[in-house]
């Protein structure tokens, strides 16, 4: 496995106001340190509010924390260098509901630089499988949500990003959409992408996951290999931070 | 580099157009002109005394008026919309720069706009040219005015979309665009102190409407005043355009 560090954040400290009108700030992200190795699978736990989304947010550059620093294959996290490197799967389907499967496909792969990519697409088979068996001539607006999730999974797969981003991709899916979801998910880690997925499930995490990290008011509580922790150990822990909360 | 960077900006601009061919708010527009225009061409060839003036100012006031609104509630869901629904995420997390995200946006409404213009704009120009026999010259320099106006108009809204919500964005540019247009009255009216000026010269300042009273009033208007107007409007355009673009370099989403 390579030693390349996909993921670098150090320090990372976030707090946002409770009410525009108020000066008190409460703190999302603590003193938040991870590093991620490339080829790395690693899901994220934690209750509402634990964090996750707002990390992740800062991963992608779209949240800019108030101190620490973020990198992205050693390159500033939403810099263009380190978005050529990407892709992202949000828990809500993008939706162009006017537009066909290859339509939506072609519109966005127009929008990503062919820099940095290599010309021999290796996703190129797993995208034909994921949107293989959705119509071709009928617009978004008919498909079912499994199909526009797999629909968005292709298109986040599209010019062979080397490290991808799930947002609590299997939401809302029936259970053969969550297994299709783990097996895309396994596939990506049989090609070597690093794959970093913020989830409410343990399954999910256990399942789709070489390592599992479980965040809870805006601090690591745990940071483990999934062989080395079980089903029990993690809703144990998750019962705990429960019992905190209340 | 280049041409990668012109090639998201027009495929975002060309998402802002396709959205905008499937909103009923545009062919509500053109409907509303379409039959507005003809019923005043209509009245105003039984009416002789309609033909000039009249048909000139209610025409491209319409336009005016039809285009403001349609600029103000197109601008705001447009992009109120894609941070709300997070397809705004979709084009930054990847190769689309926040610039490129944002010139592509801002040329897409204005090029929606001045299709919807132009369209219902060459009607009044058919209609005034079949009721006095003669192309006026006047009404081709106010589809133009109006046109770059636009330009002025979707800059502000943008920089007010990316600030406040979709509501008070709307009250907030209402309240600039009336309080813009009672100072450009005064400027005219009565002349102003210092400070009625310097609030005039920062406030987006909204010309159309002196060009068209100028028309309305049959007064000369020479081609200094034809270049202030657009170098102005221009200008404004431009610097609200690099304040957003700084607003929205900062913005968390």
């Amino acid at each position: 496995m390579s030693s390349e560090i996909a993921i670098f954040a150090s320090q990372v400290k976030k707090s946002f106001r409770k009410n525009p009108r108020h000066k008190e700030k409460f703190p999302v992200l603590n003193n938040l340190s991870l590093s991620v190795t490339k080829s790395q699978s690693i899901a994220i736990l934690g209750p509402n509010g634990a964090g996750k989304t707002t990390f992740m947010k800062a991963l992608l550059g779209l949240v800019f924390p108030d101190s620490g620093q973020i990198q992205i294959f050693s390159h500033p996290a939403g810099s263009q260098m380190a978005r050529q490197r990407l892709g992202f799967l949000s828990e809500l389907p993008l939706i162009l509901d006017f537009l066909s499967r290859q339509s939506f496909l072609n519109h966005f792969a127009s929008l990503i630089s062919d820099a940095g990519h290599s010309k021999d697409n290796t996703l190129d088979t797993l995208i034909q499988d994921l949107i293989g068996n959705i119509p071709i001539d009928l617009p978004m607006s008919s498909y079912s949500k499994g199909m526009m999730q797999r629909l968005n999974f292709a298109r986040v797969l599209q010019k062979d990003p080397e490290l991808i981003f799930l947002d609590e991709p299997a939401t809302g899916l029936d259970p053969i959409g969550q297994l299709n979801i783990v097996r895309i998910v396994n596939r990506l880690r049989e090609l070597g992408r690093t794959i970093y997925v913020n989830t409410h499930s343990i399954d999910f995490a256990l399942e789709a996951a070489d390592r599992v990290v479980v965040l809870h008011q805006g601090r690591i509580v745990t940071d483990q290999m999934c062989k080395d922790i079980s089903r029990s150990e993690l809703e144990n822990l998750f019962l705990g931070l429960d019992s905190i909360r209340s | 580099m280049r041409g990668e960077c012109m090639r998201a900006i027009w495929q975002i601009s060309r998402d802002v157009l396709l959205e905008a061919r499937r909103n009923q708010l545009f062919l509500l527009t053109l409907g509303l002109s379409f039959t507005l225009i003809l019923l005043f061409t209509a009245v105003s060839h039984v009416e002789e005394s309609l033909k000039n003036r009249l048909f000139s100012e209610i025409s491209m006031t319409l336009l005016w008026l039809m285009h403001f609104i349609l600029a103000i509630f197109f601008v705001t869901e447009s992009l109120y919309t894609d941070v709300k629904d997070k397809s705004i995420y979709f084009y930054l997390v990847r190769n689309v720069s926040r610039q490129q995200y944002l010139v592509g946006k801002y040329l897409g409404f204005l090029t929606a706009i001045t299709v919807s213009i132009l369209v219902s704009g060459l009607t009044v120009l058919l209609c005034s040219t079949w009721l006095n026999s003669t192309l006026d010259v006047k009404l081709v320099w106010g589809l133009v005015f109006l046109i770059w106006e636009m330009a002025l108009i979707v800059s502000v809204l943008t920089l007010l979309s990316f600030m406040f919500s979709k509501l008070i964005t709307v009250f907030l540019f209402l309240f600039l665009f009336f309080f813009a247009s009672l100072l450009e009255y005064l400027s005219i009216d009565s002349g102003m102190n210092g400070l009625l000026s310097g609030l005039l010269f920062l406030a987006p300042n909204f010309k159309y409407y002196s060009y068209m009273e100028m028309i309305v009033h049959a007064k000369a208007i020479s081609s200094k005043y034809i270049v202030f107007l657009l170098g102005y409007t221009g200008c404004m355009s431009l610097f609200y355009l690099i304040a957003t673009s700084l607003q929205f370099r900062s913005r968390e989403l």
